[in-house]
């Protein structure tokens, strides 16, 4: 089994890559993917911790929530997508910088 | 299932589409919008009748399955936040009924803002993380729905937008900050981390893991880098919904931050002191300096809001029970007297179709109901004697001297001077002689939206009158908060 610090590691470069994917793509499919990233690096978190908090067994609270917020993340990527559709029908184009209505 | 209160609204969330169904399409807002008020009714009703009963000790309802056992517990501080989330949302579902009658899938609409106030109630009550987590994540899930509710509109699909993509970050941030303290101590039941982070000496994962859930939560709370979408989502979602956004999940959003770190974190007190009033400063620049130099009265309303934050990070700043006290009393006045705002604004869209100063002046000649209401709502929002907006801000103030940060104090009322500027700008509007041509056929906004507005009115007044009750519900909330044994 790896170290447990690999697995923490890991989670926080997830997080960093989808910080990332969120400060410089422009277009609202990357934008999701970058927020479902974002999602799985603390369910990552949560697996890996639920296993090394005692060794041997495996805490089921960790493991529901993270059942539970994949069903979640599920819905916010589902009316995210639905909300892109409508704005390519608005726009003619998903480039969140050429969505300037507001302003100001 | 969970308790009374948010099992009635549940229950009536879902009978109201299919009710909404069956119905004849042009009676669906009245008969949805009567159905969904009754729910609000019956679980403000179960919340009163047990107020009494929570003075003593807090209920504990456990949600069990199997291993996991997660709950909510009603408490003090709890019922005091979910009363406003609820009589907010039984105001906008009375406004709805008329202001939502052009358009088509209202029945939705209605199932959509309970499920948002059972999200809003249940994070007021929930007592571990994972409860908090969920029901956190109903609210926010319905309110993008919601602020994107006229998706024919090209701004409100844009507002909804960015605001899912400024929310989302914070929802997965909130879930990495919660990971981080399970992490650190094994459980995600609220009693359970205060007492073993009791003895912690700070350490760098749990200064970590607080700032996560402070950017997470603070994302809702409008603190000043992270506001963008605020100005953009209040004002172009329908004005009910600013109202509820505004003067309930925003506030929601500081009262979790309160009791994050008043209740879970009191060992590491020392640091956030300093951070707090960095942000309350910030947030009262920002928020003031740029609503100077707005001319839609919507987005005027909407920096105010993030100047009011300003004020209320104040009273967390202080860090004592009085500046706690007033945090909350702020909290609740801010809520009622912004949802009036936002609520009266409305009204004057409904009937003119603009929300621009100069496009709106003289419409109090035309509508005098609102335009009274509106003006009691501006200046209770400046802070004026007789008006509950004045007391919380006395609050705060106080709260700033008896910790020793007088300098605070006094840019509470500098910068309470300058936000004066922005709403005589409004004053001026409502007060001024029609000009337009176009204004002579406006007639007063119909009876049910005048409703809410009045009732609204009557509450910003009789608080500042008497503000006796609230305050001492305020001072035992906070009481409650702050004392950890109680709960365990």
């Amino acid at each position: 089994m790896l170290n447990f610090s690999a697995y923490l590691a890991c989670a926080i470069t997830l997080y960093i890559i989808g910080l990332y994917c969120l400060v410089t793509k422009r277009n609202l499919i990357r934008l999701v993917i970058g927020i479902e990233i974002l999602v799985n690096a603390a369910h990552i978190n949560f697996i890996a911790l639920s296993a090394y908090w005692t060794p041997g067994f495996i805490d089921p609270l960790a493991r529901s929530i993270v059942v539970i917020s994949i069903g979640l993340a599920g819905c916010v990527g589902a009316i995210l997508l639905s909300f892109a559709v409508y704005a390519y029908r608005h726009y003619g184009t998903l480039d969140v910088s050429k969505m300037r209505e507001l302003r100001g | 299932m969970f308790t009374a209160i948010i099992d009635s609204l549940l229950i009536f969330s879902v009978l109201t589409p299919i009710v909404g169904l069956l119905t004849p399409k042009e009676k669906t807002s009245t008969i949805c919008g009567s159905l969904s008020l009754v729910g609000f009714v019956i679980s403000i009703g179960f919340l009163l009748r047990i107020i009494p009963e929570i003075h003593e000790s807090p209920i504990k309802i456990p949600v069990d399955a199997g291993l996991v056992r997660t709950s909510l517990m009603i408490d003090l501080p709890g019922s005091f936040i979910s009363l406003l989330a609820l009589g907010l949302g039984a105001f906008a579902v009375i406004y709805s009924t008329k202001f939502m009658e052009r358009d088509s899938g209202t029945h939705l609409y209605y199932s959509l803002i309970m499920a948002m106030t059972v999200g809003m109630v249940g994070v007021s009550y929930s007592e571990d993380l994972f409860t908090l987590f969920v029901f956190w994540e109903l609210m926010c899930i319905t309110s993008y729905v919601l602020v994107g509710f006229r998706k024919d509109e090209k701004e409100s699909v844009e507002a909804a937008i960015k605001y899912m993509l400024m929310s989302g970050v914070g929802s997965a941030t909130i879930l990495f900050g919660m990971s981080l303290i399970y992490g650190l101590t094994g459980t995600l039941n609220l009693p359970r981390i205060a007492l073993s982070l009791e003895a912690a000496s700070g350490g760098l994962w749990l200064y970590i893991s607080l700032g996560m859930l402070i950017t997470g939560f603070g994302i809702k709370a409008a603190i000043v880098p992270l506001h963008v979408w605020v100005p953009d989502a209040y004002t172009a979602s329908p004005s009910p919904i600013s109202a509820i956004i505004a003067g309930a999940s925003t506030e929601l959003a500081v009262f979790v931050i309160c009791k994050l770190l008043f209740f879970i974190f009191p060992a590491i007190k020392i640091g956030w002191m300093e951070f707090f009033s960095a942000f309350a400063v910030l947030n009262m620049i920002l928020g003031n300096i740029v609503g100077l130099l707005q001319n839609d009265v919507k987005r005027m309303l909407a920096y105010s809001s993030v100047a009011h934050i300003g004020y209320i990070f104040i009273g967390i700043a202080a860090g004592t029970k009085l500046g706690l006290t007033a945090t909350l009393l702020h909290i609740f006045n801010h809520g009622i007297m912004k949802a009036l705002a936002f609520l009266c604004m409305g009204a004057i869209i409904y009937r003119i179709g603009r929300r621009n100063l100069e496009d709106i002046a003289g419409v109090g000649r035309r509508m005098p109901i609102t335009s009274t209401a509106f003006i009691i709502s501006v200046l209770a929002l400046i802070g004026m004697p007789p008006l509950n907006g004045f007391i919380s801000k006395l609050l705060i103030f106080m709260s700033c001297l008896d910790s020793g940060m007088l300098w605070l104090g006094i840019l509470l009322i500098i910068f309470s001077a300058i936000s004066t500027g922005y709403y005589v700008r409004i004053l001026k509007a409502l007060i001024a002689a029609p000009k337009d041509e176009k204004l002579n056929d406006v007639k007063e906004a119909p009876i049910s939206i005048l409703i809410p507005i009045c009732c609204l009115a009557f509450l910003v007044i009789l608080l500042g009158i008497w503000p006796d009750p609230i305050l001492k519900f305020a001072e035992e909330s906070s009481s409650w908060l702050m004392e950890v044994g109680k709960y365990v």
